[in-house]
This record gives structure tokens, sequence and C-alpha cells, in this order.
């Protein structure tokens, strides 16, 4: 399935290529496979983008909840610089 | 009437001093930074001097940039071959302008105005004509004044 | 343990605990229009990746006429993840603009400039304007058709302001005209002057935020509200959104690269079609509304001078809004705010569809 995706979105961008290949200068690399690498990046991106911010607030929630439940001082002991 | 006591402190008159001295330096010290920051401006030319070969076979109806100083002049032939010379800039704000053959008037592409083939400016934001030069050709050169610039050319 | 030894020389010699009361005191507080306080950390951030982006480039670029528009072309082409790189300053700007543009209307909106805070108003307006200068020099350094084009009228209205304008303009051109010398003057604003007046003015802004506190909307004053310590909810909240941002901006950077044209040529005509860049839509749009004649005096410099006026009274807005400052319902400058703030809308909006 995903390699599915992956090469449907191939397959767009070599034509997309094609499409824009009449810039003077290449704004982009202009090799099929350097142009799937990036793109291919770029969804890699946003996945741990995503990951990342769930994670996040993941975090956030449980501060939350520890604050409700009046652990304000739970960080106390805790120095700021480590 | 002498003044028992002076209407001045001592102190306030250090304060003054101090305050104005300083004031002074540091406007002396500022002076040459600003002249420095500040261009030097060259001035228009008064008149350019041109090979007449290259600009005398345009064909009719048709123009060709010269160097106007750093600006864009124009040399333009007429329907009836008559050589005429121009400053290329818009009045306007100053973008470079070209000659639409079409339509025998001159375009500025910046807010779309229009002069025509005497530079007189007929639609669009421009508020003054182009300015055209005077043309004089004196062996094989061309020359090309501001009006009513009386041109002494170097001999030699 | 190395870092326990690090830790105790550290606190040896500074209070951390100071530090550490100054960061548990600091609590934002929660309400509806609470989104607006993201603003400024975001603004934060971008300018962050602008500084970073620009460093990069910088070590690359030379700001010569003959050749500036071959070495951008030379790093978008020849070097690694160069295309990346001016990609992502280019649109960061773009979005940092805009991103500046909402933070200062949304504060003129909800007046949040009052009493105490004049001097955050201003030290935020004046970046608002160095950020566009920023655009505007950033934008020429490409040396392209239209980027001097560009430049050429917008130098050119400046040197329409009465009195001053005609020394603006030679100075801002280094010269009577937009050449070679501009292009250094462009670059030295860019990259050192413009940096530095930046750096300044968001550490006096910020530290002023930090001294204040977050403004409170005037008719949410009264009431009771509940408080978010900054740290750790609200900084979580904001890598969220800088998060985002970035991943927003990589996508744009990858998939819409901002072109290169020809190389500038000063006797070349102007290409068809110039328009500058969008956050000039409102100024570009006020100038094509003004005739070039108006009573024997030029247009343009009457509308460069009421453009100049609006901005000086934009600037002092804080200091005539008395009755807002007094915690006062204050009509009048609710519609000055919805005015200015439509006016910007409407004629971005018009430059984009003419
Ligand atoms: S600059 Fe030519 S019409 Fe405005």
């Amino acid at each position: 399935m995903i390699h599915l995706l992956f090469f449907a979105i191939f397959i767009f961008f070599i034509f997309s290529t094609c499409l824009c290949a009449k810039d003077e200068v290449p704004l982009l690399p202009e090799r099929p496979i350097d142009r799937y690498i990036i793109y291919e990046c770029l969804i890699f991106f946003w996945i741990f983008i995503l990951a990342l911010i769930m994670v996040i607030r993941m975090k956030l929630k449980e501060t939350e909840r520890l604050q409700q439940m009046g652990f304000d001082e739970e960080e106390e002991d805790v120095p700021f610089i480590d | 009437m002498k003044l028992r006591w002076p209407s001045v402190t001592r102190r306030e008159f250090l304060n003054t001093l101090f305050t104005g001295w300083f004031i002074a330096f540091f406007a002396a010290c500022i002076y040459p930074l600003l002249k420095f920051i500040y261009p030097n401006l060259e001035k228009e030319p008064d008149f350019v001097i041109l090979n007449a070969k290259d600009f005398l076979e345009i064909p009719n109806n048709s123009t060709k940039p010269f160097p106007w100083g750093g600006k864009l002049g124009l040399i333009f032939k007429k329907d009836d071959g008559t050589i005429h010379a121009l400053k290329g800039v818009c009045t306007h704000m100053e973008c470079n302008i070209m000659y639409k053959p079409e339509e025998r008037k001159f375009y500025c592409p910046c807010h779309k105005g229009y002069f025509d083939q005497d530079g007189k400016n007929i639609s669009g934001p421009p508020p003054r004509p182009l300015e055209f030069f005077e043309v004089r050709i004196e062996n094989e050169k061309l020359i090309v004044s501001k009006k009513g610039v009386k041109v002494e050319i170097p001999k030699g | 343990m190395r870092f326990q030894r690090v830790k105790k020389w550290v606190l040896e010699r500074y209070d951390s605990e100071a530090l550490r009361g100054l960061i548990k005191k600091k609590y934002v507080p929660s309400h509806k229009y609470e989104i607006f306080y993201y603003m400024g950390g975001l603004a934060l951030f971008l300018f962050f990746i602008q500084f970073l982006t620009g460093f990069a480039l910088a070590l690359y670029y030379v700001p010569h006429p003959e050749q500036a528009n071959k070495y951008v072309v030379d790093i978008v082409t020849k070097l690694n993840f160069g295309w990346l790189f001016r990609s992502l300053h280019h649109w960061g700007a773009q979005i940092l603009i805009g991103v500046l543009f909402f933070h200062c209307f949304s504060t003129l909106l909800l007046k949040s400039y009052r009493k105490p805070r004049e001097l955050l108003w201003i030290t935020g307006t004046i970046l608002l304007g160095i950020s566009i200068f920023f655009g505007l020099s950033g934008y020429l350094l490409v040396w392209d058709e239209r980027a001097f084009a560009a430049v050429r009228v917008a130098t050119g209205g400046a040197g329409s302001i009465p009195i001053i304008g005609q020394y603006l303009k030679a100075f801002l051109r280094g010269g009577n005209d937009v050449t070679g010398e501009t292009l250094a003057r462009f670059y030295a604003f860019h990259v050192s002057i413009l940096p530095f007046l930046t750096m300044i003015l968001i550490s006096l802004h910020v530290l002023l935020v930090q001294y204040h506190g977050l403004s409170v909307p005037l008719f949410l004053e009264g009431e009771k509200l509940r408080k978010v310590p900054f740290f750790p909810n609200v900084l979580y909240k904001d890598f969220m959104i800088w998060l985002f941002v970035l991943g927003v901006l990589v996508t744009i950077s990858v998939l819409a690269p901002p072109e290169i044209g020809k190389k500038a040529d000063p006797y070349a005509p102007t290409p068809e079609g110039i328009k500058p860049e969008w956050y000039f839509y409102f100024l570009f749009q006020t100038l094509k509304f003004f005739p070039g004649e108006i009573f024997g005096l030029s247009g343009e410099t009457i509308a460069v001078s009421l453009i100049t006026l609006a901005a000086i009274f934009f600037l002092a807005i804080p200091f005539f809004d008395r009755k807002s400052s007094r915690g006062e319902k204050s009509r009048t400058f609710t519609w000055v705010g919805v005015c200015y703030t439509v006016y910007f809308l409407v004629m971005t909006f018009l430059g984009f569809v003419t």
C-alpha cells in the first residue's frame, strides 16, 4: 500500500518535472531520482513533525493533569539548568 | 544694581558647559560619518557623442538604445526618416520605457503610461512629457545634447 | 559526575533562585483571544530561521552588479542544498512579514498598545518597518530585472516625500540612479545594519513583554481569568506551533521555489507587468489611485505625503488614544483600527487581483 502511494507520488512529480522544465534556471535539482528523494524526504519530515507534536501534546496533557492535582510544587527541587 | 548672588550657580554653569560641549563634540564626530555615507551625486551628462553609423541605419519607425549617463537613452527614427533622441525614462516613477511600433506610441509597463511620438503623455499616470534631446550629425559623429546646451567638441 | 561539578560551578557564582523565581512567576492569562499571544513567539522563531538561513547564504553571495545574479544562480544550482536554503529564506521572509502584520493588527484591534505598553507598540511598529525594508533590500540582492524595476519604483517613491525625499532617495540609491552602488548599499543594509537594529529592538521588545506581562483585552479586564504558567504549558504550545509552521515553510519552499529572473540591465526596457512584493501592494495601490497631477502639484507627492502622515499617526496611536489608556471604551480608536486593517486588506487583495 505504502509503496503504491510512493510510486504514485513519484509518477506525479516526474510528470510535474516535465511540466516545469521550461524554467531558465533549474530551481530544484533536475534529475528525477533527486526529485523523488526530495519529495519522499518531505513526507518523512512531516511524519516526524506530527509525531513530535503528538509527543509534546502528551507531555502537555500530563503537566496539566499534575497541575490539576495540585502537584505544581513537583518541580521544586529540579533546578532549571539540567 | 549689583547682584548679591550670581543668577547662575557654579553647578548650573558647569552642567550647561558640559552638555553643550558634549553635544558640540558629538556633532563634530558625527559630521564626517554623515558626509561619508551620503553618496557623491554625479550629474546627468549635458551631451553624449555616438557613432553616427550605428544609429543612422535603423529602420523607420523604430528605436535603438544608447547610454545617457547611467540611464537609458533612445535614438528614435520616425516614419518620415527623421532622427530624434530622447531619454527613455518614464516621467512618472522612472521606469524604462519602450516603443510600440504598431501603435506608434511609447509605453511604460510599470503603470501603463503612454506617450505619443513627440513624447507627450497621453494616458496613464505620467505627469510630464518625455525629455527630447537635440541631435546633430558632424563628421561621422552623432551628437546628442540637452536642449539649449551648446556643445563644444574636443578636437582630436 | 562531571555534570554535577559544572552545576556547582554555576550555582556558586550565579543566583539561580532569582532566575527560577522569575520563570515560575511568569503566568499567561487564558481566554478566548489567547491565540494572539502566540504570534509574537512565532515571529521570534521565524526571525531565528531568517538569521540562520541568512548566515548560510551570506557565505556564498557576492554583491557585485556583474556577478550577483550569477552567484544566486550558482547557489541554487551548484551548491548542496542551496536551492533549499534560498527558498527557505525567501518563503520564511514572506511568512514572517505576514505574521508580523497579523501580530500588529491584532494588537491594534485589541488595543493592547494602551498604557503602560506604549513602548512595546513603538518598538514593534519600527520592527515591522525594518522587516519591510529587509524584504525590499533582500529582494534587490537577486539582481534580476524585476527586482531592479521594483527598487527603482520604491526608492523613487521615497523621493517624493516632501523636503527630505531627494536626500533620502540619493542616500538609498547611493547615487542618482539604481546602480551597482545601490546593490552594495542594500547588501550592507540587509546583512549588517538591519540585523543589528533588529537584534536590539527584539531584545527590547521581549524584555518589555517580560516586564509588563501580557495585555488582557479591555473588555475582559475586570473578569477573573484562569492563569496558565508560561513554563512549561505555554512553551509547549509554542513549540507545537513552531513545528507546524516549520513544516509548512519547508513544504512551500520545496514545492514552490522562487524564480530567478534575467540579470538586471539598466538599459533594457522594464519587463511587462512588474509588481512589487505583496507587502508593498497597499502602497502600490494607493499610488495608483492618485492621478498624475492635482492642482498643479504632483499627485505622487501628495499620495506619498499622505502615506507618511498615516504612518506617523499609526506609530503615535497609543499617545492619541487617551480613553483606552484610562481603561475606558474608545469607539473612535476601534474605528481607526478597523480602518487601517480594512484598508490594508482591501488594497492587498486588489494588488493580487489586478
Ligand atoms: S513609472 Fe511609468 S507609468 Fe509609472
